[in-house]
Parts: C-alpha cells; sequence; structure tokens
C-alpha cells in the first residue's frame, strides 16, 4: 500500500462525520459507563477498565458541544497518548476509508468547531464531507489545557 | 202663639210650670181658706153646743128643784109634826140640799109656820125675821094657794109656782144683804087632802150658778182661755154672768149686782139676743155687748123636758176670737209661709231643672243629629253595597253556572284520564317486556364480547413472539455491532501490522461487510418485523378498544335498560297513583257539583237577601228623614224659631251631608273584594256598630236625662 493511501477510521459525533487516522486508534470498544473522577473537567467523564488497563474517558461529544447520548452504537476509540491510553466517547463508528490525496484535501478553508490544531482536512467520501482531525492532538491539547 | 213660637223652651216650662203653680197654689190656698172657716165654723158652732149643754144641766137642776119643793111638800111631819119638828125637818132639807136658803113652811093665811134656823153654810138662820113676816099678799103665796101654778103639763110639771130669778126680798131681809134667788113654792095637804099651807123653797141661785160654774171649769181645763158664761131671763136681763174681766180668774165667785138684773142684751141690740128674742138658739161671731171684742158665742134657750120653756131662760157661751181662733190663726201663718216657701224654691228648682234640661235637650239633639248623619250615611252606603250584593250575586250565581258546566268537561276527561292511563299501563307492559328482551340481547352480546377478548388474548401470544423475535433481533444486532467492532478492531491491528497485515485487512473487510450485511438484514427483520407487531398492536388495540367500547355500550345498554326496567316500574306505579287521583278527583268533583248548585242556592238567597236589604235602605233613608224633621222641630221647640233665646254654641247644627254617592259605596266595597258575604258583613257589621254605638250614647243620655229628672 501507498502511504498516501492510508486507512481512516470514520465516526461521527453528533451530527458530524470525523476521520481519523485508523493507527493512532489502538483499539474500538463498545461504550462502557466511566466510573466518575471528582474534579475533573467536564468532558473528562471518568476512567474505565479495559482488559485490566484503567484508561480515563474523553467525551468528544461533549467537548464538541453535541448533545451526549448513549445508544447501542456508542462506541469508544482507545487511543495510547503519552499520558497513557484514552477514550474517546462517539456516536458511533461508520466505517474504515481509504484515503488519498483525491479526496482527501489537507488544507481546506473551511471554518469547523474544531480548532485548526486538530483538523487535518476535509476528505471526499461516499458519507459525505468527512472532517478529517488528529485526534492525538485534539486530545493532548485538551490534556495541556486541562492541565 | 208666634210669640209663644219665639220663645225658649225654658221660658215656655217657667211660664207654664209658673202658672200651674200658681192654680195649685190658689187652688190650697181656697182650700186651706175654707178648711179654716169651716174649721171657724165648727168652733163657734161648738158654742152652740156648749150653750145648749149649758141650758141641759140648768135644765136638768131646775127639774129637781121643782120636784123638790113637791117632795117637801108631801113630807107628813108638817101637819104631824110640831113646830120644831118641822123646823128640824126643814133645817135637815136645807143642810141636804145645800141650796136653799130657806124653805118656809105657811099656812093658809100667809103665817108662817115653821122656817129652817139652819143656814146652807150651817150658820145659824135668824130665823124670826121670818116667822114675824106675812105672806099673804106675796105672789107666790097666792098663787101657790090658788092652785095657780107655772105648770108644763105636756112634761109633768105640775103643782109648783116658780119665782124667776131675782133678789129674794126674804132671804135677804133674813141674811141681811142682797141674795138672788129663785122660789118654789107648792101646796101642803094633810092626809085627808085638805089643804093646809103653802111650802116655798127659796132656792139660792147658786143652784144655776154652780152648773154654770161647774161647766165652766170644764171647758177651761180644755183651754178656752177668756170663757164667758151668762144666762138671761125672760126679758134679757143677765142674772148669771161669768166674765173674764181683767183678772185672770173670771169674776164669777162674786156676783156683779150692777150687771144682774140690770144689763139688759135685748135692749143692748145684742144679736144673739135678738135671735133669742124670735125664739131661736144657736151661734155666732159677734162683739161683745160691752166691750169692743169680737166673740165667739154660743147661745141657746133653756128648754127641753126638764124645763118649763116659758120661764124663757137664754144660755150664752162666749169665746173671745182671738183665743178661738188662736190656732187657727197660726196655722194660716205656717200655711202661707211654707207656701211661699215651698213657690219660690219650687221656681227656682224649675228655672235651674229647665236650663239642666235644656242643656241635655240640646246636646241630645246634637248628637241625634250626628247620629242621623251617620245614619244617612250609613243607609246610603246599604243602599250600595245591597245593589252591589244584588249584583256580585248574580254574577256570582252566573259563575257558578259556568263552573258547573265546567265540573262536566273535568269529569268527562278524568274519565279519559282513566281510560289513558289504562293504554299507559299496558304500554308500559310492552316497554318493560322489550326493555327485558334487550337485556337478554345485551346478555348474549356480553358473552361475544368475553369470548372476542378471550380470541384477542390468543392475538396477544401473537405479540409476545413476535417480541421475541424481536429480542432475538436485538441479539443479531449486537453481534452485528460487536462483529463490526472486531472488524474495525482487526483493520487497526492489521493496519499496525503493516505488510503483515495486509491479508488480515482483508479479512477484516470482509468481516466488516458480512457484519454490515447481517445488520442490514437485521434491520429488514426488524423493520418487518416492527410493522407486524404494529399491526398486531394496531389490531390488538382496535380489538381491545372495540372490545372496551362494546363492553361499555352493552353496560351502558344494561343500565339503560335497567332504567328503563325501572322507570318502566315508577310509570306503573304513578299511574297507580294516577288511577287513585283520579278516582279521587271524580269524587271531589261530584262534591264540587253539589257544592256549586249549594254556591247557586245561596247565591240565590245573596239575591234575594239583597234586594231586602235595598228595601230596608230605603226605608231607614225614610225614617231618617222623618227623624231629621222630628230633631229640627224639637230643636226649634226648645231654642226658639229663629233661636234668639238660647242659642248656646252647641246649638249649632251641622249640615246634613247627603251620604256616600254609590259610585262611592262601590269604591268602599271594592275594598272588601266582590265576595258578596263579606260585602255583608261589612254592610251589617257598620250599621250594627253605628247603631249599637248610637244606642248607647242614647241610653246614657236617657240615664243622665232621667237622673236629671
Amino acid at each position: 500500500m501507498k502511504p498516501s493511501a492510508e486507512k481512516y477510521i470514520v465516526y461521527k459525533v453528533g451530527n458530524e462525520t470525523y476521520a481519523s487516522p485508523l493507527l493512532s486508534i489502538r483499539e474500538v470498544i463498545e461504550y462502557q459507563k466511566p466510573k466518575h473522577m471528582p474534579n475533573m473537567v467536564s468532558y473528562f467523564t471518568g476512567v474505565i477498565n479495559v482488559r485490566g488497563v484503567i484508561v480515563g474517558v474523553v467525551d468528544l461529544r461533549e467537548k464538541f458541544i453535541c448533545p451526549s447520548e448513549i445508544h447501542p452504537r456508542t462506541a469508544m476509540l482507545l487511543c495510547d497518548t503519552d499520558r497513557g491510553p484514552l477514550a474517546s466517547v462517539v456516536d458511533s463508528v461508520q466505517s474504515v476509508i481509504e484515503l488519498n490525496d483525491e479526496n482527501f484535501d489537507r488544507n481546506p478553508p473551511v471554518k469547523s468547531k474544531v480548532d485548526q490544531g486538530y483538523l487535518l482536512g476535509v476528505a471526499k467520501t461516499s458519507l459525505g464531507l468527512v472532517t478529517v482531525v488528529d485526534i492525538f492532538k485534539l486530545v493532548k491539547e485538551e490534556q495541556l489545557k486541562a492541565a | 202663639m208666634k210669640i209663644w213660637k219665639h220663645l225658649s223652651f225654658k221660658y215656655k216650662m217657667t211660664v207654664v210650670v209658673s202658672g200651674f203653680l200658681f192654680c195649685l197654689a190658689l187652688g190650697s190656698v181656697v182650700q186651706f181658706e175654707l178648711a179654716m172657716s169651716n174649721i171657724k165654723q165648727a168652733k163657734v158652732d161648738e158654742f152652740d153646743a156648749f150653750s145648749d149643754s149649758l141650758s141641759i144641766m140648768i135644765a136638768a137642776q131646775f127639774y129637781e128643784r121643782y120636784g123638790d119643793v113637791q117632795a117637801f111638800a108631801q113630807n107628813t111631819i108638817l101637819y104631824t109634826g110640831s113646830k120644831s119638828e118641822i123646823q128640824s125637818t126643814l133645817n135637815t132639807f136645807v143642810s141636804l140640799y145645800g141650796i136653799y136658803d130657806l124653805i118656809i113652811f105657811v099656812d093658809t093665811k100667809g103665817t108662817p109656820i115653821a122656817v129652817n134656823n139652819v143656814g146652807i153654810d150651817g150658820k145659824t138662820v135668824d130665823s124670826s125675821k121670818v116667822m114675824s113676816m106675812n105672806f099673804s099678799e106675796q105672789k107666790w103665796f097666792q098663787n101657790a094657794l090658788g092652785g095657780r101654778f107655772t105648770e108644763d103639763t105636756d112634761k109633768g110639771f105640775v103643782g109648783t109656782y116658780f119665782e124667776d130669778a131675782m133678789i129674794d126680798p126674804i132671804t135677804s131681809a133674813v141674811y141681811g144683804e142682797k141674795r138672788m134667788g129663785t122660789s118654789f113654792s107648792a101646796q101642803v095637804k094633810n092626809s085627808k087632802g085638805q089643804l093646809i099651807g103653802v111650802i116655798t123653797n127659796r132656792a139660792n141661785f147658786k143652784w144655776v150658778e154652780n152648773e154654770a160654774l161647774n161647766f165652766y171649769k170644764a171647758l177651761r181645763a180644755n183651754d178656752h182661755a177668756g170663757l164667758e158664761m151668762s144666762l138671761l131671763n125672760k126679758e134679757g136681763k143677765v142674772i148669771v154672768n161669768l166674765e173674764y174681766g181683767d183678772k185672770e180668774v173670771p169674776k164669777m165667785a162674786e156676783r156683779d149686782y150692777d150687771i144682774l138684773l140690770k144689763e139688759d142684751y135685748f135692749k143692748e141690740k145684742y144679736e144673739p139676743a135678738l135671735i133669742l128674742k124670735e125664739g131661736k138658739g144657736g151661734s155666732m161671731i159677734v162683739q161683745n155687748q160691752r166691750r169692743p171684742i169680737m166673740q165667739g158665742v154660743g147661745f141657746s134657750k133653756v128648754q127641753g123636758p126638764k124645763f118649763i120653756d116659758s120661764i124663757g131662760w137664754n144660755t150664752f157661751v162666749k169665746e173671745p176670737t182671738e183665743n178661738l181662733f188662736a190656732g187657727v190663726r197660726s196655722a194660716r201663718i205656717l200655711f202661707y209661709s211654707l207656701m211661699a216657701g215651698c213657690l219660690i224654691a219650687s221656681i227656682i228648682l224649675m228655672v235651674l231643672f229647665a236650663n239642666r234640661l235644656t242643656k241635655s235637650l240640646l246636646e241630645m239633639v246634637n248628637r241625634m243629629d250626628n247620629a242621623f248623619s251617620n245614619n244617612v250615611r250609613i243607609s246610603n252606603t246599604m243602599n250600595g253595597s245591597s245593589i252591589s250584593l244584588s249584583n256580585s250575586s248574580q254574577e256570582q250565581a252566573a259563575a257558578v253556572q259556568q263552573s258547573v258546566s265546567a265540573l262536566s268537561e273535568i269529569s268527562s276527561m278524568i274519565a279519559q284520564t282513566g281510560q289513558n292511563s289504562k293504554l299507559a299501563i299496558s304500554t308500559a307492559a310492552l316497554a318493560r317486556d322489550k326493555a327485558m328482551e334487550g337485556q337478554q340481547i345485551m346478555g348474549r352480546m356480553m358473552n361475544s364480547m368475553s369470548s372476542i377478548q378471550r380470541s384477542n388474548e390468543q392475538l396477544n401470544t401473537i405479540k409476545t413472539v413476535i417480541e421475541s423475535i424481536r429480542l432475538k433481533t436485538q441479539v443479531i444486532n449486537d453481534i452485528v455491532f460487536k462483529t463490526q467492532l472486531l472488524s474495525f478492531n482487526a483493520s487497526i491491528e492489521a493496519a499496525r501490522a503493516g505488510q503483515h497485515g495486509r491479508g488480515f485487512a482483508v479479512v477484516a473487510e470482509e468481516v466488516g461487510s458480512l457484519a454490515q450485511l447481517s445488520g442490514q438484514a437485521a434491520k429488514d427483520i426488524e423493520l418487518l418485523l416492527g410493522d407486524s407487531q404494529q399491526n398486531v398492536e394496531e389490531t390488538l388495540e382496535m380489538i381491545k378498544s372495540r372490545v372496551r367500547e362494546g363492553n361499555t355500550v352493552s353496560d351502558e345498554a344494561q343500565r339503560a335498560f335497567n332504567q328503563i326496567a325501572e322507570s318502566v316500574e315508577d310509570i306503573n306505579q304513578q299511574i297507580k297513583m294516577i288511577g287513585e287521583a283520579t278516582a279521587q278527583q271524580e269524587l271531589g268533583i261530584q262534591q264540587t257539583n253539589v257544592a256549586m248548585k249549594q254556591m247557586d242556592a245561596a247565591a240565590q238567597q245573596n239575591s234575594k237577601s239583597a234586594l231586602e236589604v235595598n228595601n230596608l235602605a230605603s226605608d231607614l233613608s225614610q225614617q231618617n228623614s222623618s227623624i231629621s224633621e222630628i230633631m229640627h222641630n224639637l230643636r226649634d221647640w226648645v231654642i226658639g224659631v229663629t233661636g234668639f233665646a238660647e242659642n248656646t254654641a252647641n246649638g249649632k247644627s251641622k249640615q246634613n251631608s247627603s251620604g256616600p254617592s254609590e259610585l262611592e259605596a262601590k269604591a268602599e266595597l271594592s275594598k272588601y273584594g266582590a265576595n258578596s258575604s263579606e260585602v255583608a258583613k261589612y254592610v251589617v257589621k257598620g250599621l250594627n256598630a253605628e247603631t249599637s254605638k248610637q244606642i248607647e250614647k242614647e241610653e246614657v243620655d236617657l240615664d243622665k236625662f232621667d237622673r236629671a229628672m
């Protein structure tokens, strides 16, 4: 495979479809109700136990200011950050796609809810336009901000 | 008479009563005077009786004395006795009889044989003087001897010669003083009847005077102050004189010889004496023969069976009229003063009374006036109300008729109601049967419903089956999801693995697409299931709801039928009640009918009564007018026609109101409605109240009036 034809995982948060590089994600798991931790940032909703490992949970929906509902399709994206594994709650995982330069615009003149730092670009998929974000940065920055 | 009309009652009454009183007084006075003069006459006439009594007393004495001398003359001692014996006998006689001053027995030659020597008073009498006298010349001797006696053979006076009252010379000579007396002389015969002499009784006139004195005393015992008595001889000379004189005790004890045998009543033209001269006695009021006082005098001749009338003595009993009529005078004074007092008192009382009476009368008249106007008003009202009553009665009768016809209508309607009720009952019975049928049907429907319900439940099982399918679908979905996740995770691992994981990546993809297919299928199933479930649900719901509806409907129907049944029962009950009520109504109608008939009769009666009342009212009107007339007459009479004398403030008469018109009467009556009985009651009550009030008033007035009288 060509490195430009990367695999991205497409997921939805609220009504918006996002994509993130597949490699940034370690695992996709079902939603687990996080154990609440006091005095945390609002979108840090707690911790969960994944096969014996404690993982912090971040609710992207809350971050992206969407309604946070729990439904059967709700999933968590596990990613390893320098601070440890972190789970991001998304509304649904759609599919895995391959993106190449044809359908992936890395510098779109768009305004989106997500800061440009995170924004990797916009992809043209069969599902429509998808915002490609770097989940690490998204989470990391937030963690920094949180600290 | 014209003036009479103008005078007030008071004056009239004063005049009339005064006149009456005056006549009464006059009559009384006349009667009184008559009575008084009768009394006087009686008193005077008494004196006639007195003088007659005196005459009789004197006569009686005379009779005795006449006989005495003969009794003496027949005493045998006169021819058998000696002189002294004869004398003592004579003395005995003198003392016995007490009136003979001397009894002298004289022989035929006139020579005294014997004489008493003891006088009346028991004192000795000088008889020698007598013995020395010769009496042959004396008249008495000659007459006695000659048998020429003072006689009245008819009365039996025979054999005595009587010398009338005189101053007896013999006794005067013997007693040495004037002695008045009479003598009785009789013949003395011896046993052989030969005349031997004459005996003469020289009687002191006290034999007469004593009688007069006794009588006088007797009369004086019964008052008769100033009483006088006298005796006259034939020539009218006074022989006894009991006179009042200056002393209280009349001069009788002494003989006043200035009067005795000197005063001549005849000469002095003393009327009684003159009448006596004509031979009649009597009594009269006449002035005293010597003194200027009026006396009641009774005078009579001394006559009778015991007296020789020819002696011609006359008695007089006199009393001054002053004494005689003293009682009369005092009676007269008393009478006249009483009469005057009574007259004055009567007049005063009468005037007062007339005043009072006038006032009372006027008051009464005024009140009657009021009563009259009230009566007028009442009678007019009565008129009006009776007319109203009549009309009302007629109206009433008409109304009754209407009522009767209405009642008959009602009656027929009631009958109809009865029939209708019966119909209603049968209809109700039908309804109830139908209701019961309906109930049964409903029951059946309920059964169907419940069977439907049961089918419904079976349908439920379908639902559950679908549900379980659904659940399974869920599981499938879950599996699909997990598979998807797995595929993603596989992709991730494949990506991580890089080169080595390419094959795995394909597998992952395939797995992913499988999952998607499954997922799609599951979705389709779900959709289908969803539809089916929805259908089933809807059907179930529909059936349920239909069943529910059916249930509710049947419930309602049940209830309705129940209600119908109940209502039918109620209807039945009510119809029964209607039936009862109808029966009662019938009764009621009958009773009302009867009542109507009675009312009709009553209305007729009312009509009649109204007419009667009308008549009475007009009568009353007439009476009122006559009363009015009478009242005015009375007033005129009491106060005079122009009323100028005594028209007091109360006397002004009220103007007679002409009474209410019929309209007013009707208006009054309308207050009491057209109810005829009420009208009648009102009329009668009003009339009665007024009348009784008036009557009471009148009664009170009459009482006052009576008491005033």
